[in-house]
């Protein structure tokens, strides 16, 4: 007689999705510290991340098409979803301005304009998800994080505005208005995501279909980045641009495979019985 | 007739167990339908769901706990929401945790029987 159900032991596929995922980031990673060095590195650095994210949007369409856009779930998927895609598109057009038209680091670009649209469905994703993965969360770590990422949030800002505005004398110029406000914007809203995703990743770790926050780790990673990315881009530290390609690739893969967890284990539809570790 | 009248007539028997079944029930399926599979498979698969008539609250929640974490107590809350809602407002079981409240719920159709 066919087997009606599947019998998984949890421990073991939380180990083996982790391996596979530091495999994929150390294999995609090791290749920029490989390329580093090229004077064409640029070119290998924009085709990793529009790959990267590629992957993540895929899945996220195969669980779009899985669980519809129904319930609190399929609402939240489908917000993430829209939030990728664009992430995706604005990855793409940063590319065609780098790789075709040779216009190095194009800022201010369309591509801007994905990137800040995409926030919308990330926020949405996270805030209505908060309720689900923040249940029970202790009010005075709540507290916390708030008050911790307010004051590194206040500290950047200002040190980011400061250095932005031009000296004394050459204020004539309006043409540093539009990159600073597309400058603040980015830290702002990464620092209102940063919130939530830090308390559910320390809400984390319980119950055998929710215990992988990698999505919300992929956030934080991408809110890590793009802080950073700015200061280099104020500061003018190229050095750093090996590493934070770096870290959004890695955000990027985390967010496939928390997206591939979430797909094979909490929305899979098959009859699988979960072992305890 | 429906499930919520049906359940209504017959309290003081097993009402509150079907009341209470159908608010967890709808609430889980407020979730995704792909995600209300996924727990009724394995809520079934533990014999949590095998009475159609009577459900033991405090297992129910440690095996959804043990399943999707913190969301079990969102999940509770909303369903004692829901119930409340359903009785508009006239639902007075004392105070306590959604779950604590469910439990006297239940053993007041005990002490009705």
């Amino acid at each position: 007689m066919e087997k009606q159900f599947t019998e998984i032991n949890i421990g073991k596929e939380r180990k083996k999705y982790f391996a596979g995922l530091i495999i994929a980031v150390a294999a995609i990673n090791g290749f920029v510290t490989l390329i580093m060095e090229s004077e064409v590195n640029f070119i290998y650095y924009d085709l990793l991340r529009i790959g990267t994210i590629a992957s993540a949007m895929i899945i996220s369409f195969v669980v779009f098409g899985k669980q519809g856009g129904g319930g609190l779930f399929g609402r939240a998927y489908t917000g993430l979803a829209i939030g990728l895609t664009m992430w995706f598109i604005a990855e793409s057009i940063w590319g065609y301005y780098e790789i075709v038209l040779g216009e190095e680091s194009p800022f201010p670009s369309p591509a801007d304009a994905f990137w800040l649209g995409a926030y919308g469905g990330l926020l949405y994703y996270m805030f209505l998800l908060y309720r689900f993965f923040g249940k029970g969360l202790n009010k005075y770590a709540v507290a916390g994080v708030i008050i911790a990422i307010a004051v590194v949030a206040f500290a950047y800002l200002q040190f980011l505005i400061s250095i932005s505005i031009p000296p004394e004398g050459e204020e004539g110029n309006d043409d540093f208005v539009l990159p600073l406000v597309i400058s603040v914007m980015y830290p702002v809203l990464d620092f209102i995501l940063l919130i939530p995703a830090i308390l559910i990743v320390f809400n984390s770790g319980r119950g055998y279909l929710t215990s992988i926050p990698w999505i919300f780790v992929s956030l934080i990673l991408t809110a890590i980045a793009d802080i950073l990315l700015g200061l280099t881009a104020v500061t003018g530290f190229q050095d750093y641009e090996a590493m934070i390609n770096m870290i959004y690739n890695s955000a990027y893969l985390c967010m496939a495979a928390g997206l591939l967890w979430y797909l094979r284990f909490f929305i899979s539809g098959q009859k699988q019985i979960i072992k305890p570790q | 007739m429906n499930r919520l009248q049906e359940a209504s007539d017959k309290r003081g028997n097993n009402g509150n167990h079907l009341l209470l079944r159908k608010a967890l029930d709808e609430t889980i399926y407020s979730l995704g339908g792909p995600i209300h599979k996924t727990i009724t498979w394995h809520m079934n698969n533990r014999g949590l769901l095998s009475d159609p008539k009577r459900i033991d609250i405090t297992a129910f929640y440690k095996n959804l706990k043990e399943l999707v974490g913190p969301g079990a107590d969102m999940i509770m809350e909303d369903a004692w929401q829901k119930l409340r809602k359903q009785y508009k407002g006239n639902l007075d079981f004392g105070t306590g945790t959604p779950v604590d409240r469910m439990k006297k719920m239940i053993s007041s159709d005990e002490e009705a029987a």
